[in-house]
């Protein structure tokens, strides 16, 4: 996701030297370029460094130490948070991708109105996520139509606590991250030759068949990007633990925000929010290895 | 064949269900007669929308979500831009690492850049500032801008710029006809998701804001959870009616669907 779009064929030639005018026009777009740099390094490269460095400079030490992430790392109240935020996004990033592929699938195979089905299937991230999540409040609610339909079925005799559980919290995760998922595995599934397809069908394979051995693997791209996304942004949810969850299913990203507002350690929120970023880069790049691991084994 | 097919749409409907509930069930939740979180409501009433209207922190923090969000698009479409084309047509090395310092904001958990911008805009003093806001949502939006707008660059010729420039144009002139208008969907497409999300923002938003200056997401966190108060699902359903009216227009004036197949 991070590669340039497709280069420029021209470009080798273009871009050394040239006549005057060339020059010109490069010199003014890379102005342009480097003064858009100057911004996001003087708001975004410059502050997140910031943050690295005072992560190493605990309250009251001068000098860097390490001792703001032995106090993490010795604390069982946040090895058992970092345990809590990895496996709901673990499991959030399961029920996603099943249900990821599932609508991408579904709207990448209709012959009619695909457009329709894949927009109708992102809609929600056109919605603010403190409304939606307001939605899943009034649904979850002790007597909001999902238990008064469990009731009625009789799954339960009673109205359950559905809300503010750690089943709201996946539920509001797998909500949240679906569309990114649906996103990347309908674009693989979209770059998939339709006649390979009618191949196989001519050649006898059934769907199941065909589904397993030729659109599956060819599509695995996609199901590696949005389980790497999916499972990124899931691991770094605050809004949804913080509104849909209980005081038991907070997350690390709360826990961060916790030690600014209750705390008032900056520099230990910084500890949690390093580590919170090393485990994201260690799935993406995991990621990308399995990805490129892959390509190489077609 | 048929009984799959039966199968197929049975699952289709559990989940555009699961999809849309959570957005649709708002809109009867804001004629509830009477407590919020009781469905099907006991009765239907207009009162809600009618409060909404007088109600001046929900407007005031509407205004202030609006105002920083237009500025954070055009902020985050004029960087794209600059970016875009400083990669796609300048002469700048390394533009694969540049490229993944743009699009940052999207990788980084987000309470980091939000603790970074508190760390950064209280050492300047900017805490409960429009302007931290304005800044910290430019750079959380720039990516969508860059990513529509190297989408629309790389999809033109650089042979037509070029031409205008052979034949002794001014570069704001060659700029302002030739490359312009190819990007102009790019640009508009950026301007409007970089504002959808400004208007949503709030992981890192709560970390800037000030007795005084609260912005929409916010202020119905407040209403939503510390008193429950029913107009704010006459606010949560015009912001789902506004939404879907703005994705239909925006579908059929720039066919979205095009930015989203990655």
């Amino acid at each position: 996701m991070f590669d340039a779009p497709h280069q420029q064929p021209g470009r080798a030639a273009s871009s050394s030297g040239g006549p005057a005018w060339r020059r010109r026009q490069q010199l003014v777009y890379s102005a342009a370029g480097l003064v858009a740099l100057a911004f996001f390094f003087a708001f975004f490269a410059w502050p997140v460094g910031a943050v690295l460095v005072n992560s190493l400079r605990p309250a009251g030490s001068d000098g860097l130490t390490l001792s703001g992430y032995v106090r993490f790392l010795s604390d069982s109240f946040y090895l058992q948070a970092t345990w809590r935020t990895i496996s709901i996004a673990a499991v959030s990033t399961a029920l996603t991708l099943i249900l990821g592929y599932g609508v991408a699938l579904f709207a990448a195979t209709r012959p009619r109105g695909r457009a329709v089905w894949l927009t109708l299937a992102v809609a929600p991230m056109l919605v603010s996520l403190v409304i939606r999540l307001y939605g899943w409040m009034i649904l979850l609610s002790e007597q909001g139509p999902v238990n008064r339909i469990l009731v009625a079925l009789g799954v339960s005799p009673a109205p359950l606590p559905l809300l503010f559980s750690r089943l709201a919290v996946v539920v509001g995760i797998v909500h949240y991250c679906l569309p990114f998922m649906v996103l990347t595995i309908y674009s693989a599934l979209r770059r998939i030759d339709p006649a390979v397809r009618e191949a196989a069908a001519t050649l006898g394979a059934d769907g199941w068949y065909a589904f397993r051995t030729i659109v599956l693997p060819l599509s695995m791209p996609g199901v590696i990007a949005g389980t790497s996304i999916t499972f990124a942004l899931s691991a770094s949810t605050f809004v949804v633990p913080l509104m849909i969850g209980g005081p038991r299913d907070r997350m690390l990203s709360n826990y961060v925000h916790l030690a600014v507002e209750r705390l008032g350690d900056w520099e230990f929120a910084a500890v949690i929010a390093v580590l919170m970023l090393a485990m994201v880069v260690v799935v993406l790049a995991g990621a990308n290895r399995l990805a490129a691991r892959w390509e190489a084994a077609k | 064949m048929k009984a799959t097919r039966i199968l197929t749409s049975a699952l289709a409907v559990l989940a555009y269900t699961f999809i849309l509930a959570p957005i649709l069930v708002i809109l009867p939740a804001s004629l509830a007669d009477g407590p919020a979180f009781v469905f099907p409501p006991r009765g239907f009433t207009t009162a809600w929308y009618a409060r909404l209207i007088h109600d001046p922190q929900l407007g005031g923090s509407l205004l202030v979500s609006l105002g920083i969000g237009l500025a954070a698009a055009a902020g985050a479409v004029a960087l794209g831009a600059a970016v875009a084309l400083g990669i796609e047509r300048g002469r700048i090395p390394a533009r694969g690492v540049w490229l993944n310092l743009f699009l940052g904001p999207l990788v980084l958990p987000l309470i980091l850049t939000g603790l970074a911008m508190l760390m950064f805009f209280s050492s300047l003093g900017w805490i409960g500032s429009t302007w931290g806001i304005v800044i910290a949502h430019i750079v959380l939006t720039t990516p969508y801008a860059v990513r529509t707008v190297l989408a629309s660059l790389t999809a033109v010729n650089p042979a037509l710029e070029e031409a205008a420039w052979v034949h002794g144009a001014e570069p704001w002139y060659a700029f302002r006809t030739v490359v312009f208008p190819q990007i102009r969907p790019g640009l508009v497409a950026g301007g409007l998701f970089a504002f959808l999300v400004s208007l949503d923002e709030y992981t890192v938003t709560v970390f800037l804001t000030g007795p005084g200056l609260v912005t929409l997401p916010i202020r119905i966190f407040q209403y939503i959870t510390l008193h429950v108060d029913p107009t704010v699902s006459a606010l949560a359903s015009a912001m789902v009616i506004v939404s879907a009216a703005l994705l239909i227009v925006a579908e059929r004036k720039l066919g979205i669907h095009r930015y989203l197949e990655l």
